[in-house]
């Protein structure tokens, strides 16, 4: 058994989760509405308001609270000499190891919301994949980008 | 080097002609289709004037093409200068594109049939740099001749550059043997091109028999006796619509062999000093040519209907473009009997093990390979079998072959690690052997989900690159702990960098 990566995400990066699933769920609620007076307006089915209100709760439930939190607790990352590993999913939980020297660039990115709560997010991408962690501190987002782009060297072979 | 510039050949002009019709052709019928019907040759129809103008607007539009085709024939200049492989393009903007010539990683050659007559070759020069699966450069038509000169050029630079380091000059074109040996590594017989051609849609032969089996069943099942008149009218228009679906397979089978005959007829792989040379084709020959250090993985293919006779395909998967539009991946063998195939990969990778002994998902995983599609395929084959009773009942034949499929899928999947190496094998349909090399891989992934935590399983994928973009091979429902292993295995272990937070 490898021990888990060691760093998890800023507490902060769970509310901007919840701030992102609010607005999914904003217009979600803007669809249920239109359902809702539709139906009401032709006389359709009423299982439809019914599943409507399901749907539109289970999304208040689960995609703002228990998502995020369940995906929060997951999210581990740990970057090493000569390697990145990622822990992160929601129901498969899912490792990723990159080798500092397949690193190919890193980029750092940072929304309004990320902007508000002085986070940011950083990809880290090689020459078949991208992976980002979703939310750092800037001064860590910062730090870590010179530190990878650093370490990460252009491999002698080709890619 | 000569300071003589150079054009590709006037035929160029009819390619990119040709080429540019076909990219409207198809939007061209809809829009003429989509203004109505309403065309009319008798100079008395109201309707004559319109379609007077819209033969006109046809005309004009085929006049600029060939207009554009032909300026751009003509901007289109290359030349040899310092080392460089320099050309000159565009029809409103110049562009320019110098291109040193030990920065070539291949040239590859397609002659269409256009090309054929002429003798002349389209060239694609391929560098580290290519983007989206783009060559650097095409050199539309060129003649042979030319196409040597340019293939010498970039040797001479190659071996001069080399050789500066070494403080010795040859005289290139006079050295008798500057002209390293290329030795055929396979080529496919006759034989087994009509088998590939023949099985090259596999679909079509199945359906094709079940179609033959299917009218013997016509026979004893008497179906006017057990439904009136109007289902026998549903039954002739049921019957019609499957006969055409038959000839539809029938004939897009016919169309797949042929293509594959024509796009395989002389399939010869080559290698030269670190290079590979794959070149095929009757009506538009086509040679690629590989570098061997770009090659990221292999993939032996094996799908059940050619696994049935030994026969496997070998896949190559190379950083860069392969030379062919949409296609990634690179056949290097189209079909060779597998014992053939290892001996042949022996050759041309000898440090790489072909056979290693595999690691199996352990006998706990079985029923989550059986049980994989009837998750998601109960429900809906139930509901179809319901809501279509009594044909829907049929429907039902899916299950137990997908749990066959699981089971196959559970037989076949393994992997095995050596010290550099690492094979994953996997089934779709079909059999996959994925072999690529710890300095290649890009990436390793573990996922597991919450009930395959609590059995301690886990699965991998593994990313390398391939094209211009990544290629993966997953293996699921293995030991957990084997795959840490693995995990560790491909881990470049260190101490964490980071501080305390």
């Amino acid at each position: 058994m490898i021990s888990q990566p060691k760093y998890r995400i800023p507490k902060k990066g769970l509310t901007v989760w919840r701030i992102h699933a609010a607005i999914e769920a904003v217009i979600l609620l803007v669809f249920v509405i239109v359902a809702i007076v539709l139906a009401y307006v032709f006389d359709w089915p009423k299982w439809i308001y019914l599943i409507s209100i399901v749907v539109m709760i289970a999304d208040l439930v689960f995609g703002i609270y228990f998502f995020p939190k369940i995906r929060w607790e997951h999210w581990r990352y740990e970057v090493r000499e000569q390697e990145i590993e990622i822990q992160q999913g929601l129901f498969i939980v899912k490792r990723t190891l990159v080798p500092m020297v397949r690193v190919q660039h890193v980029d750092t990115s940072q929304g309004p919301i990320l902007k508000h709560y002085h986070l940011a997010s950083m990809s880290i991408s090689t020459a078949a994949t991208t992976h980002t962690i979703p939310a750092l501190t800037e001064q860590e987002a910062d730090q870590l980008r010179v530190h990878i782009s650093e370490l990460a060297r252009v491999a002698e072979d080709d890619v | 080097m000569s300071r003589n510039v150079n054009r590709l050949h006037p035929i160029t002009i009819m390619i990119s002609f040709f080429a540019s019709l076909k990219s409207i052709v198809i939007p061209g019928i809809i829009i003429l289709l989509g203004s109505g019907l309403n065309y009319s040759f008798n100079p008395f129809s109201k309707q004559f004037i319109d379609t007077l103008i819209v033969i006109v607007i046809i005309l004009f539009v085929l006049c600029m093409i060939l207009i554009i085709s032909y300026i751009n024939w003509k901007r289109f200049v290359y030349w040899f200068e310092d080392e460089e492989l320099r050309i000159e393009y565009g029809l409103f903007v110049k562009k320019k594109r110098y291109i040193p010539f030990e920065r070539i990683q291949s040239l590859n050659y397609k002659e269409g049939i256009f090309h054929r007559p002429l003798k002349l070759v389209k060239v694609s020069i391929e560098t580290a740099a290519d983007s989206g699966g783009k060559s650097e450069a095409d050199l539309t038509a060129i003649t042979r001749v030319q196409a040597d000169t340019i293939e010498k050029e970039m040797k001479k630079a190659k071996k001069q550059l080399s050789e500066v380091e070494q403080n010795e000059r040859v005289d290139f074109y006079n050295s008798p043997n500057h002209q390293s040996v290329r030795t055929i590594i396979h080529r496919m017989s006759k034989k087994d091109l009509i088998l590939l051609a023949t099985t090259s849609s596999g679909i079509g032969v199945v359906f094709s028999g079940l179609a033959a089996i299917m009218s013997q069943f016509d026979d004893w099942i008497r179906y006017d006796e057990l439904y009136g008149q109007l289902q026998s009218f549903v039954k002739l228009g049921t019957i019609i619509v499957i006969i055409a679906v038959l000839i539809f397979l029938l004939i897009s089978w016919f169309v797949s062999v042929v293509i594959t005959f024509l796009s395989y007829y002389e399939f010869v792989v080559e290698k030269e000093e670190d290079k590979l040379f794959i070149s095929k084709g009757l009506l538009e020959k086509k040679r690629i040519t590989i570098p061997m250090k770009r090659i990221q993985g292999v993939r032996i293919v094996e799908n059940p209907f050619r696994q049935l006779f030994g026969y496997s395909t070998i896949v190559i998967e190379s950083a860069g473009s392969s030379g062919e539009k949409g296609e990634r991946k690179i056949v290097l063998l189209p079909l060779v009997k597998k014992q053939l195939a290892f001996k042949i990969l022996e050759k041309l990778f000898p440090e790489t093990q072909w056979d290693l002994p595999l690691e199996r998902a352990p006998k706990r995983a079985k029923r989550r390979y059986l049980l994989t599609y009837l998750y998601w395929l109960t429900p809906i084959v139930l509901s179809i079998s319901y809501f279509a009773f009594p044909y829907g009942l049929w429907v039902l034949i899916i299950l137990p072959l997908a749990l066959i499929l699981g089971a196959w899928q559970y037989k076949s999947a393994g992997y095995a690690a050596n010290e550099q190496q690492l094979t994953v094998v996997y089934r779709g349909i079909s059999k996959t052997t994925f072999v690529t090399f710890k300095q290649r891989i890009q990436a390793i992934s573990l996922s597991q989900s919450y009930l395959a935590k609590r059995k301690s399983l886990g699965s991998m994928t593994v990313h390398i690159m391939s094209g211009s973009s990544g290629s993966v091979a997953s293996i699921k429902h293995f030991d957990q702990e084997n795959l840490e292993g693995i995990f560790e295995w491909y881990q470049p272990n260190t101490h964490s960098l980071q501080n305390k937070k």
